[in-house]
């Protein structure tokens, strides 16, 4: 009855904040437009040369930039999941750190360590052309999303019952056999979601391509966006959107008949992990210089951006940026005026707002994930899915067309956010979810616990760790939303990427700069009290099942 | 080889998901709480006097607030009404707010439609006329509706900018400019979503003719080291070293001068050529409070607005009797002001840019 309910009120959000809005700009794009002329424009789109570059290209960067992230996180995800060493915590929280920068910061990241006159040409004294090319996209987006597989394969590695590897050592199954036959079959669910999830969000880039892409590279989200605000073709704009909205959808679909297929039940739960230095020597070395050249990928543009931030026009270390952002008045702009907020206006608003649009994800997602689990709803999880595929573009230029005008702005961008953050974390859930056994819950029930003894001493510490990374994805999509921001709040809502945007307008990179690295260190510090939670439990727990 | 656990018995996460459920529930009320508060403490200056009977003025998210505050004081001042100011994403943002609402608009007047957008517009009726008491204040060449249903109110030239550390030797003719020294030395911005990219490739059309853009494009595009889709993205690069030269406007260096008391960027002119990015102002057809919405054309084109353009918004006045500020006297300037008419563009332009795309692919 009461997931009835859930159900019902999920498709109602939905069909009220999502498919209305869509619908509303596209009915009335068509609108006294007859119905032949229509159907001539799509046509003349789906058949145009260009529309199969687009697709294709679309897909095989989104391919190839999934498949690298994937391998390349294998090793760090196992090292993760198998052992503790120090720094694990922080390294682990500051992973995340790519995730939530706004693109034109990735930009200036990727820039100021890869660009020709970046940090590695200026070590290696070379003029390399490393970014403005397809290795420049590919780049990205591995440097993006790296994280993500990091987290998806390392949280399914961890739950994997050791007796399984334990039973085929001692039926003489050697390190190779037993990762192949044994622990890739167990992690399929975890690597394919991780694949679908990355693949998706490459597929939909905007951003990046544009900036590395030059002409020649152009998503089809590049082209949703050219034709809605550039060209003004919103006919045209609809028939991208939905050829995008039906290649994600399958592309998903897909993938959730794979991860079906492949999924095993298991119990898991916490254990205690050894330290790293009780693995084989062989083994450490090459973990250590696997982990500090992945950190150095992923933290070097970053570290470069601080040291950007920290130096003048000259080269030399500076505070200026600094002073004159956070001091009222040291500036000899008018910083407030730039922003239209106060620096404590805009942390108190991003955090607010993200706080707000996370919750709201995340408890849906894990009221969805629980009440789906263990079985099987094609149809209605294709339609969950639906957001991750739709041009957000699209979205914030409905909601504010059919909603601006009664919904208050801020009430708007969360409900608008819902739908950045709702895909992934419900994907995220939905998977750890349905690979925990319920062994636990079902012995503490027979045994009589009280009902808060279950939830509290079994449910909740069963799932600790697929829900607060759930819950660290749900706060960080919606902290790195300029889109919905921008549209749908009606230039009122200053949150950080906002107000970087229009420190960057005002040709202020300078402060802009400023104002990431404090974005960022505030990210680190909500990501670090998140992932302290969930890496509490670390004392050695019981298997049971 | 494992086989799924049978899954009778009771069924497990039971009281997580009841948990969840109510949680969710209270969290629907909360949300509706915490996000009325955000915007209440944003909104708590303008909500109070939002009379709708006022006026509605449309503009995009860069406008500058200190001239959102010179209109507000005047009409607050001189009518005792205070205007809404609503900001919807950029330029493209705010042309898409005002033809979906076309046929009831909640604004009464529109701010900050540049050259991309002024054809389309006016082909939509979205404008009414109206033609301000100090219409013949208005530089000539900048009228670009005889009937006044747009009126322009700011412009500037989209030309290149270089930076002269790096390059102390900037070429000053459009064939220097395809020197082999400058080999991917150039940042240009795309002109299928760009504003300056659009301009640029029209200055080329109108330099090299139609039958000459594209053969300079191939010769020119060794030296192109990227093509960014926003002036943002591409401004970034250049203030990061990336390259020496990048597509701007000629009011890029003054910022840097004013701001970062620096002549380092300065602008690179070609030929004397610079292309017109003209921004303008309307009344809306159908617009509720007319009166009040040319009132507001009326003061932006006073000296006491106009004069406050260069340093908030770092474009041109359009009135020749405004004097610019001491840091825009110092840059050099593009004498030849290129701007190929609307029409024109409207008829052409998409067969431009494909022609264009298929020779940068």
């Amino acid at each position: 009855m009461s997931r009835s309910l859930l159900y019902a009120g999920v498709v109602a959000y939905f069909a009220l904040f999502f498919l209305v809005p869509i619908g509303g700009v596209y009915v009335e794009a068509m609108r006294g437009v007859p119905a032949a002329a229509v159907l001539d424009r799509a046509r003349g789109v789906l058949t145009a040369p260009r529309t199969m570059r687009v697709v294709g290209f679309t897909t095989g960067q989104a391919a190839l930039s999934a498949a690298i992230a994937v391998a390349a996180a294998m090793p760090l995800a196992y090292m993760v999941s198998h052992y503790s060493f120090p720094g694990k915590r922080l390294a682990y929280s500051l992973s995340l750190v790519p995730f939530v920068l706004p693109s034109i910061i990735v930009v200036v990241c990727m820039i100021s360590f890869y660009g020709k006159s970046g940090l590695l040409n200026s070590i290696l004294g070379t003029d390399f052309n490393l970014v403005y090319n397809f290795r420049g996209i590919v780049l990205a987006h591995v440097f993006y999303n790296f994280s993500l597989a990091i987290r998806i394969i390392s949280t399914a590695w961890r739950s994997i019952d050791r007796r399984f590897a334990e039973a085929a050592e001692s039926l003489g199954e050697r390190p190779l056999g037993l990762f192949l036959r044994v622990t890739l079959p167990l992690l399929a669910p975890a690597i394919v979601s991780a694949f679908v999830l990355i693949f998706i969000y490459c597929f939909l880039s905007f951003g990046i391509i544009l900036v590395f892409g030059g002409v020649r590279f152009s998503t089809l989200e590049v082209a949703i966006y050219q034709e809605t605000y550039v060209n003004l073709d919103l006919i045209a704009a609809a028939v991208y959107s939905t050829l995008q909205l039906v290649l994600s959808v399958g592309f998903l679909a897909l993938a959730s008949r794979a991860i079906v297929a492949a999924r095993v039940s298991r119990s898991g739960g916490e254990r205690g992990l050894p330290p790293l230095a009780t693995a084989s020597t062989a083994g450490r070395i090459f973990m250590t210089a696997y982990a500090v050249v992945a950190i150095a990928f992923v933290l070097g543009p970053v570290l470069t951006m601080f040291a950007r931030a920290l130096t003048n026009a000259n080269g030399a270390f500076s505070l200026e940026g600094f002073r004159q952002l956070l001091i009222p008045g040291a500036a000899d702009r008018n910083v407030e005026g730039i922003l239209r907020s106060s620096i404590p206006g805009v942390i108190w608003r991003s955090v607010a707002i993200a706080v707000s649009s996370g919750t709201l994800i995340f408890l849906l997602a894990a009221a969805l994930a629980l009440s789906l689990r263990g079985r099987s709803r094609p149809g209605f999880e294709s339609f969950l899915q639906m957001p991750i595929a739709m041009s957000f573009v699209t979205v914030s230029l409905g909601l504010r067309f059919v909603w601006g005008a009664t919904v208050p702005p801020a009430v708007l961008v969360v409900l608008g956010q819902f739908f950045i953050g709702f895909p992934l974390v419900f994907r995220i859930l939905r998977t750890g979810v349905d690979e925990l056994g319920d062994g636990l819950v079902r012995s503490a029930e027979i045994l009589g616990a009280s009902r808060w003894a279950v939830l509290r001493d079994v449910e909740v510490p069963l799932l600790r760790r697929t829900l607060l990374n759930g819950y660290a994805y749900a706060l960080a999509l919606p902290f790195a939303d300029l889109t919905v921001v921008l549209a749908a709040g009606r230039g009122r809502i200053a949150t950080f990427p906002v107000a970087i945007y229009r420190l960057i307008g005002f040709r202020s990179f300078d402060l802009a700069l400023a104002l990431a690295v404090i974005y960022v260190l505030i990210c680190l510090g909500l990501f670090l009290v998140i992932d302290a939670t969930s890496m509490h439990a670390q004392e050695p727990r019981r298997d049971s099942a | 080889m494992f086989q799924p656990l049978p899954s009778a018995g009771p069924e497990p996460f039971r009281r997580l998901r009841s948990l969840l459920r109510t949680m969710s529930a209270l969290l629907a009320a909360f949300v509706l709480l915490a996000a009325l508060v955000a915007c209440g403490r944003d909104e708590a200056a303008g909500e109070a006097a939002d009379d709708p009977g006022a006026l509605t003025i449309y503009t995009y998210d860069a406008f500058p607030q200190s001239l959102e505050v010179l209109i507000t004081t005047h009409f607050e001042e001189a009518y005792g009404v205070t205007p809404t100011l609503e900001r919807h994403q950029d330029t493209g943002g705010l042309y898409n707010q005002l033809w979906l609402e076309r046929a009831a608009p909640r604004a009464d007047a529109a701010i900050g439609l540049d050259n991309t957008y002024i054809g389309r517009a006016l082909e939509a009726g979205l404008f009414q006329a109206y033609r301000p008491g100090e219409a013949d204040a208005i530089r000539d060449h900048l009228v670009i509706d005889p009937e006044f249903r747009l009126t322009p109110f700011d412009w500037g030239h989209v030309l290149l900018n270089y930076d002269s550390e790096r390059l102390p030797d900037p070429p000053t003719t459009w064939e220097e400019l395809l020197d082999p020294r400058l080999s991917e030395s150039i940042i240009l911005m795309n002109p299928a979503t760009s504003s300056p990219g659009r301009n640029f490739l029209l200055l080329t059309v109108a330099v090299h003719g139609e039958d000459g853009y594209l053969d300079y494009w191939r010769r020119l595009s060794p030296n192109i080291l990227t093509i960014t889709s926003g002036w943002s993205e591409g401004y970034g690069l250049y203030t990061q070293g990336e390259a020496p030269i990048v597509l701007s406007y000629e009011s890029s260096p003054p910022y840097h001068i004013a701001f970062e008391d620096t002549d380092r960027y300065r602008n690179l002119i070609l030929e004397d050529h610079g292309y017109a990015q003209i921004e303008v102002a309307g009344v809306l057809s159908g617009a509720a409070n007319v009166e009040n919405a040319r009132r507001l054309i009326d003061f932006l084109l006073s000296v006491d607005f106009q004069r406050e353009i260069p340093l908030n918004q770092f474009m041109y006045p359009v009135r020749a009797d405004v004097e610019l500020p001491e840091a825009f006297n110092l840059v050099e300037t593009a004498g030849t002001s290129i701007f190929l008419p609307v029409d024109e563009v409207d008829e052409n332009f998409d067969r431009w840019l494909s022609d264009w795309r298929e020779v940068m692919q």
